[in-house]
């Protein structure tokens, strides 16, 4: 047989590591059947490898999700979410990003939406603990006076997440409920619910809207000068907002 | 060929959650340095940097780095990914470690990462395209790469070359520089029945950087390369051998799973010292040029 081209050889190896039972001869994959080992078996050790690490890593990401399905369940969920979105990440930490999405458009999980919401919860959880706090030096891009610090999430579902969580198949609720994921002082995710009208203002400031639509905002709900610095000072002192930008300041 | 881009550090770990506490506040006794790896803090494709940074600037502080990858996928057939090298070199701007590294494999594909360090032929095909990715990533970071011999469990049907010489005529054609890794040359030695000493005697002793140490599983007729043993009697014997031919190398000791508490580490990585040092009585003038 003439020897493969690197990427002909590269995409039949790929293949048989990734797609078990897609298999063909040695010969057709390039590679040598020498004893003592089988060739079959030589390929086992990169195939278990593949899998294995990206189970692992989906397992510590969506904990949550696991035990709600249960562990078989879970790794036989994870090689279909392979199969349909394979790694494009250089970093495992990355991989689960499609995890919320797989769940809600991919039979049978679909039919439990519930599910695809505890995995973007989870996600959203992950990271805030993941990503890094805000440096001195970092430009900062917002066109708002006040900056949210990069770990928090504001999550909102129909959804009752605990229930779910408890693998107990909460309704869905008409209305949206809305969560405060924050990282604590122990660097692990923690998370509240919140009323409506501060997770609207909180998006708000996410979404870096200006001090005169903050303030409109709060006319328009009725909320006090009072009550709003309240909210305010209780974000600050928990560092869910971790920056007080001037306005038209570019620094 | 010369080693003045890769100094001698002296003797370290590879830098992992489990032994955060020991670099947290100052140099823990008897490691002169750190190995981190790159996608633990690289930036991720959205920009985000990640926590681990903070930490990695901490131990940066007082401790050389040298940054590892297990990414880069240098023998891939797809394009490089650019944005990888983007990022790569944000983070090379941030820490300033004192090299970096990845293995000479592929890892799957831009649109298909495995993850795992897939064997590649020694053919001249892929040497040459080897050749070209490698000159374009130093070119690309403004610095010599080291390559890491990875082990392997399949031999391909086609080969122009050893794999010893392929990684010889590599750091002819590029400059690249070796990371040796003793437990990889001795656990395919094992799967595909070569002498290992055949092997490490054929690299070209002035491109060798760094040298990794670090455990496999024995399964009987194969090893597996699983970081979670001790190194073996084997490898040790490999290590005194061949630190003795190359003189002062910087070492390290791998470890990625089934970790041991802290003293069995450190003692291992005595005992690197206490091999290299026995063979070439290093003093402490060479190992300050551990500069930071």
């Amino acid at each position: 047989m003439p020897s493969l081209d690197l990427k002909k050889l590269q995409q039949r190896f790929r293949r048989a590591v990734t797609s078990p039972g897609s298999r063909q001869s040695p010969a057709w994959l390039g590679i040598r059947d020498t004893p003592p080992i089988p060739y079959d078996r030589r390929l086992d050790i990169y195939q278990y490898a593949y899998f294995a690490r990206i189970h692992e890593s989906l397992q510590d990401d969506f904990g949550w999700v696991e035990k709600a399905m249960g562990k078989p369940k879970f790794e036989a969920m994870c090689r279909r979410f392979l199969e349909k979105y394979p790694s494009r990440f250089a970093s495992l930490a990355e991989v689960g990003r499609r995890m919320p999405q797989f769940l809600k458009e991919t039979a049978p999980w679909k039919s439990k939406p519930g599910l695809a919401e505890l995995a973007r919860f989870e996600w959203d959880c992950f990271i805030c603990e993941m990503v890094a706090n805000p440096r001195k030096d970092d430009p900062i891009t917002t066109k708002g006076i006040f900056v949210l610090h990069p770990a928090v999430r504001l999550f909102s579902s129909r959804y009752e997440i605990d229930r779910v969580r408890a693998n107990q198949a909460p309704k869905r609720r008409p209305e949206l409920r809305h969560w405060l994921i924050y990282r604590d002082e122990d660097g692990d995710a923690s998370y509240y619910r919140l009323p409506e009208s501060q997770a609207a203002i909180l998006e708000m400031i996410r979404d870096g809207e200006s001090l005169e639509k903050l303030v409109a905002e709060f006319e328009r709900r009725k909320i006090s000068q009072k009550r709003a610095s309240q909210w305010f000072q209780s974000w600050a002192q928990q560092q869910i907002i971790s920056g007080v930008q001037r306005a038209g300041s570019d620094q | 060929m010369t080693k003045a881009d890769f100094p001698f550090l002296g003797f370290g770990v590879g830098l992992r959650n489990h032994y955060a506490d020991h670099f947290r506040s100052s140099r823990p006794e008897g490691i002169d340095w750190v190995e981190a790896i790159t996608e633990s803090y690289l930036p991720w494709e959205d920009g985000t940097w990640v926590r681990s940074i903070e930490a990695l600037e901490k131990v940066r502080s007082h401790l050389p780095i040298a940054l590892h990858g297990v990414s880069l996928s240098i023998g891939s057939s797809d394009p490089l990914n650019e944005s990888y090298l983007h990022r790569w070199k944000m983070l090379i701007d941030r820490i300033q470690p004192a090299w970096v590294s990845d293995h000479l494999c592929w890892t799957g594909g831009n649109a298909h990462n495995v993850h795992d360090l897939l064997p590649l032929p020694y053919t001249e095909e892929a040497l040459k395209h080897l050749a070209a990715r490698i000159s374009r990533v130093q070119e690309h970071l403004g610095r010599r790469l080291l390559v890491e011999n990875v082990s392997s469990y399949v031999e391909f049907d086609h080969g122009d070359y050893a794999e010893w010489d392929f990684l010889a005529e590599l750091t002819k054609r590029t400059g690249c520089g070796l990371l040796l890794d003793v437990n990889n040359v001795y656990v395919s030695a094992v799967n595909h029945g070569f002498d290992a000493w055949d092997y490490l005697s054929a690299i070209p002793k002035n491109s060798v950087g760094q040298i990794h140490l670090a455990g496999h599983r024995n399964k009987g007729t194969y090893c597996v390369d699983t970081h979670d043993e001790p190194v073996c009697d084997e490898v040790w014997k490999l290590y005194e051998r061949v630190a003795g031919w190359l003189g002062p190398t910087t070492t390290m000791i791998e470890r990625d799973d089934r970790y041991p508490e802290w003293a069995e580490l450190k003692a291992e990585v005595d005992k690197a010292r206490q091999l290299a040092t026995g063979n070439h009585a290093i003093t402490r003038s060479q190992e300050v040029t551990a500069t930071v």
